[in-house]
């Protein structure tokens, strides 16, 4: 009898897991739900060339309709996923149809962290396509940009709208950017480059209020920005509302155990910026919201649900990476777990290309920044998975 | 194929400058990754005809050889070329170099594959048409690609 894999969630996580179900040999049905009419799309252009317009829907199509129909992946778009049934395995959708699985992936992804201020209308995020054209146009438009957060998003928009020419201005309460992943060093570096390109920035200020339709940005220490454009970029909370009373355990994301497989029901799995999965190298239960994540816990997802008798554990090394200006920032493992730090190359080049390796009191690698170095990259890598020495990295690399 | 000494070969080509330092480290490390010390001083010297039995990639050593200024087509006169690509196979890879961006997460998943050009800071194709145990590796390989530079064709 020829089995039906439902799939809630159709950006990243959720067409990286249908197109890896095919891979893996499964033959049965798949069907894609998402919310979002849009045909499936990529999300990192969304803070750079799509928002400048370098790029446009077609270039950032994750599967298209002829794909999906190539591979036999039922699209079921503009409608979100309301309830679950783990008992009948029943998916309910909005508009009151049910779809049948026999085995379930949760793909839902994450939405914007509210602000925990008051503001009016006319603050932009960025998360999905119509997000990034509604920004787009309005960074178009020119004028002075306030950006909320200093974070990968932040600092991405902050990037993207200067080079279109805007007044940019970046606030976070933090005392530098990319504070959630690197040290100071990257941070102070971050800033430099930022300020290099004509951006102001106001770090160690939070924001206590944005008024006058999204125009006046008032700061915690009383000080006021104007804007014609305010974007807020202040991490994201996982969507799993729509499962609660299904008897899956939720907590800051779907949990799973360390085959991805969600705790409370069967043959339910979750990847993606929704998972939290318990992380057999750490020992913890840990929710990444990196695109790299999505795509190889959904490798490790399709492979547990065609190989149910040989189920893989996920222990990715983590990876994210950031384009801003002439400068790719590739972060891998856990730099912000670090003791010490060792950098080989150039950082304060005219073209930088360097590795900012860190290492746990032990002098074992737990994290690499890479800047502009491929190579770096490659070493650091590999060395991580290899849990090797900073010095032994080190040497690989000078 | 020998990947071990494919790494150290993409060790020696990314070394301009002090190689004597670098063979010394590769020395160093030649038996935990599988070499003989033989194997790390043809590299270096640019033996190719060792190399080439010792079933190094082609495109690396032909690369070794422009770097080193020797003419490869001399140097390997006599030995016998080597078969890269399995006929059978009906898989084949497509990469866009153009589109690559240098994440260089083809050459981690798959360095059966993919080995990364550190001058011109993209990846190369090392095999067009591989084998069919390699294809969870390619799929996965292109699924990774941030660009989406790598397809693969039935």
């Amino acid at each position: 009898m020829s089995r039906t894999i439902v799939v809630v969630g159709a950006s990243v996580g959720g067409v990286a897991t249908a197109r890896a179900l095919r891979s893996n040999g499964f033959t049965g049905r798949i069907r894609l739900v998402g919310d979002e009419r849009e045909v499936p799309y990529d999300k990192p252009p969304l803070s750079k060339k799509f928002l400048t317009g370098d790029q446009t829907e077609s270039d950032i199509a994750l599967l298209t309709e002829q794909e999906a129909t190539d591979l036999g992946i039922e699209l079921v778009l503009g409608v979100a996923a309301a309830a679950l049934d783990t008992g009948t395995r029943v998916v309910r959708l909005a508009d009151g149809r049910d779809l049948s699985y026999d085995a379930l992936v949760i793909a839902t992804g994450a939405r914007p962290r509210p602000a925990p201020w008051a503001h009016g209308a006319g603050v932009h995020v960025v998360r999905t396509l119509d997000d990034a054209r509604l920004l787009g146009s309005a960074l178009r438009d020119g004028g002075a940009v306030v950006v909320i957060g200093g974070g990968f998003i932040g600092t991405e928009v902050a990037a993207t709208a200067r080079s279109m020419g805007c007044d940019v201005t970046i606030v976070d309460p933090m005392p530098y950017p990319l504070a959630r992943v690197g040290d100071e060093a990257l941070g102070s570096w971050v800033r430099e480059q930022h300020e290099r390109h004509g951006v102001r920035t106001r770090f160690g200020t939070g924001v206590r209020a944005v008024t006058e339709d999204g125009h006046l940005v008032e700061l915690a220490d009383g000080s006021t920005l104007r804007a014609d454009v305010v974007v807020l970029g202040i991490g994201a909370l996982p969507n799993t509302e729509w499962v609660d009373g299904s008897g899956l355990t939720v907590a800051d994301g779907i949990h799973c155990d360390a085959n991805c497989r969600a705790v409370g029901a069967s043959d339910v799995y979750a990847v993606g910026d929704v998972a939290r999965w318990f992380h057999p190298d750490r020992r913890e239960l840990v929710r990444v919201e990196h695109w790299t994540n999505a795509v190889e816990q959904a490798q490790c997802v399709a492979y547990n649900i065609t190989h149910p008798t040989e189920p893989r554990e996920y222990r990715p090394v983590d990876y994210v990476w950031s384009d801003q200006y002439d400068v790719k920032i590739q972060v891998i493992g856990r730099p912000a777990a670090a003791v010490r730090t060792s950098t080989a190359g150039e950082l304060r080049a005219a073209r930088p290309r360097a590795a900012i390796l860190s290492a746990h009191d032990d002098g074992t690698l737990c994290g690499a920044v890479i800047i502009n170095w491929p190579m770096g990259s490659v070493h650091a890598r590999r060395h991580l998975a290899d849990a090797a020495s900073l010095d032994e990295a080190l040497a690989a690399l000078s | 194929m020998n990947l071990a000494l494919d790494a150290l070969l993409s060790t020696v080509l990314a070394s301009n400058g002090d190689r004597q330092d670098a063979r010394d480290r590769a020395l160093a490390r030649a038996e935990r990754a599988g070499l003989t010390p033989r194997d790390v001083q043809a590299a270096f010297d640019g033996d190719l005809t060792y190399l080439s039995d010792r079933g190094a990639h082609p495109l690396l050593i032909m690369r070794l050889a422009r770097d080193l200024d020797i003419d490869p087509i001399a140097a390997l006169r006599g030995s016998e070329p080597r078969r890269t690509q399995d006929r059978s196979s009906t898989m084949h890879i497509s990469f866009d170099v153009d589109k690559c961006d240098g994440f260089a997460s083809c050459v981690i998943i798959a360095p059966e594959l993919f080995a990364l050009d550190d001058e011109r800071s993209v990846a190369i194709l090392l095999q067009e048409n591989p084998s069919e145990d390699l294809r969870a590796s390619a799929e996965a390989a292109a699924a990774a690609c941030p660009m989406r530079a790598i397809t693969i064709d039935e």
